[in-house]
């Protein structure tokens, strides 16, 4: 069970790592045709800002989880360095709880979200607004996981 | 103040300093709130996704990701090079370099630790070999950080401009001045440390250098070209522009300089996207935050107080600073602006303070809070390149952080500074 969570959150890692740069890839491209027809061939088309903002969220929730599990997300540790080994640990352990509590909380009010705006079109393409929306839950369980495999590894006695 | 605001702000605060990461103290601080408001926790999923889902802030991965490919594809090195035959033969010219070159570098990136990254990577190894002190070259090159974002563009500025609703090319023309008089002060410094360590100098470049130097630069050069001109001439918007520059990065890195290698390209974007993760999980968890601290109408208690301390407007002001200055040095500069937007709007707009120069004293003081320790990315960056310790390096950046606070004065006092230019050259 501990190796599979840990293979898991490997596993999605890095299938978030390559979902994020086709994520950038259709933001950048999309953007760029836009700008292209704007005044290149002087005709400005509709859809680009949609998808790119759709991709935009998506691309902003996915990378932000991929901060749990590479631990780049910024954090103040003044006071927490200057603890003894233990207790740095007890610490250590506490706070990827509560980030794993987080992402349940984001789950939970993510799938809320999708479920209530079931029957929502975006303006211009008419595409379903939970493709947006969904984006929150999937972040939220990903979030979990990472977490808690970096509980395991706080709890074998290793501090990040 | 309710139970649930005292909750979110203390909350928040204790979370942090017991080591939470910021975005999740943020998080849960904001659940607890909602939790004791009996408010709907769907709020969280919907202000999470929709703190993304802001047109302008798309500038964000995009200078970010323009910055990195220029950087991969050897423009950056290129447009630092340029720098040097123009002041190497002053006294302290290898230090006016470094300035000069990240004034330059600040025309095509809008971030603090790249440019100390850029800057600093190729000229602290430079200054050592010279003579200089590694102190003096690694403070010079952690200093010279904020200047890449006051000079546009700046993702600071753009944040700001989100938050506030101001335009993001005024807001881009306030940070000129006070970015390129900081620029001038550091180079003065660099001129009387090196008379008072006597540092030595080196020959004037001949033209033919020069020309060299300028002709292996010409592509970098056209960068901010580019980007600053479509932001100026009405071309582009700061998005466009971004994307545009994105565009141009790729194709002189691949095809010219021939830095940037095709199947690099995967992990470059992916180091890009998780540098603007930091930034944008921050924005979008803030929302939340930022929504309950509105909620609860916090910003106008905290206003009312400070103003019923004192209606003396240079006195608010100066007290302004000083807070600016030591949140800057304790938080990411980003999420403060936007857990504090609204209270610094409300308090412009009590003091009748322009909001584009509100936005200019939010953002330059936030820019030096990139320098001064204990939490600084400059500061960081610096460490990390040169090998030494944040004390170390704290310890020599006295007479540039003079500087800053005299930019911070002229900003906050001096309207002109941050306003000429843009009803100038926008009306």
């Amino acid at each position: 069970m501990l190796k599979f969570v840990e293979s898991l959150s490997r596993f999605l890692g890095r299938v978030t790592g390559w979902a994020v740069v086709m994520l950038a890839t259709i933001l950048v491209g999309s953007l760029l045709l836009s700008v292209f027809f704007r005044y290149v061939v002087g005709q400005a088309l509709s859809w680009p800002e949609e998808i790119s903002m759709m991709a935009f969220a998506w691309l902003t929730l996915l990378s932000g989880s991929l901060g749990v599990r590479e631990n780049f997300h910024v954090r103040l540790t003044l006071l927490t360095d200057r603890l003894p080994g233990k207790a740095g640990r007890v610490f250590e352990l506490l706070t990827n709880l509560c980030v794993a509590f987080f992402g349940l909380v984001l789950v939970y009010s993510g799938y809320d979200l999708v479920a209530r705006t079931a029957q929502n079109l975006t303006p211009t393409l008419r595409l379903p607004t939970d493709w947006v929306n969904w984006s929150a839950p999937v972040c939220g369980a990903l979030v979990f996981l990472h977490a808690l495999a970096r509980l395991q590894v706080s709890l074998r006695g290793e501090r990040s | 103040m309710s139970e649930a605001a005292w909750v979110l702000t203390v909350g928040f605060l204790g979370l942090l300093l017991l080591g939470m990461p910021l975005v999740f103290a943020l998080g849960l601080s904001s659940l607890a709130a909602l939790w004791l408001s009996d408010i709907d926790l769907v709020v969280i999923a919907q202000r999470v996704i929709a703190g993304t889902q802001s047109f302008p802030l798309l500038a964000v991965p995009g200078f970010i990701l323009a910055g990195d490919l220029m950087t991969g594809g050897g423009l950056s090195a290129r447009l630092v090079q340029v720098a040097e035959p123009l002041v190497r033969h002053v006294r302290g010219g290898l230090g006016m370099v470094s300035v000069l070159a990240s004034m330059f570098f600040a025309c095509i990136s809008g971030s603090a630790p790249a440019t100390t990254a850029t800057v600093g990577s190729i000229m602290i190894p430079e200054m050592i070999k010279r003579g200089y002190s590694k102190r003096f070259a690694a403070s010079l090159a952690v200093c010279v950080g904020p200047i890449g974002q006051i000079i546009p563009p700046s993702i600071p500025f753009i944040v700001w401009g989100v938050i506030a609703e101001t335009s993001i090319t005024r807001l881009f023309l306030a940070g000129v001045i006070p970015g390129v008089l900081c620029g001038l002060g550091y180079m003065t410094v660099c001129y009387f440390m090196a008379r008072r360590y006597k540092l030595p100098t080196m020959p004037r470049a001949t033209l033919r250098e020069f020309i060299k130097a300028i002709n292996r630069g010409k592509w970098a050069l056209f960068a901010p070209v580019l980007i600053l001109g479509g932001i100026y001439g009405g071309i582009f918007t700061p998005t466009e522009a971004s994307i545009v520059a994105i565009a141009y990065g790729l194709v002189v890195g691949l095809f010219i300089y021939k830095g940037l290698k095709f199947r690099e390209l995967g992990s470059l974007v992916l180091k890009s996207m998780m540098t603007t993760a930091i930034v944008m999980f921050i924005i979008a968890v803030a929302s939340v935050f930022g929504w309950l601290l509105a909620y609860e109408q916090v910003p106008d208690k905290i206003v009312a107080a400070l103003m019923g301390f004192s209606d003396n407007k240079f006195v608010i002001l100066l007290m302004l600073n000083v807070v600016l200055l030591i949140l800057g040095a304790f938080m990411d500069n980003l999420a403060a602006m936007i857990i504090l937007g609204g209270l610094l709007i409300k308090l412009g707009l009590t003091l009748g303070i322009d909001p584009v120069q509100l936005g200019a004293i939010v953002v330059v003081n936030f820019a030096v809070g990139m320098e001064t320790p204990p939490f600084g990315y400059s500061l960081f960056v610096g460490s990390a390149i040169s090998g030494l310790r944040i004390e170390e390096i704290s310890k020599s950046m006295l007479p540039f952080f003079l500087v800053d606070l005299g930019m911070l004065m002229l900003v906050t006092y001096v309207p002109w500074a941050t306003l000429w230019l843009g009803k100038l050259i926008l009306g």
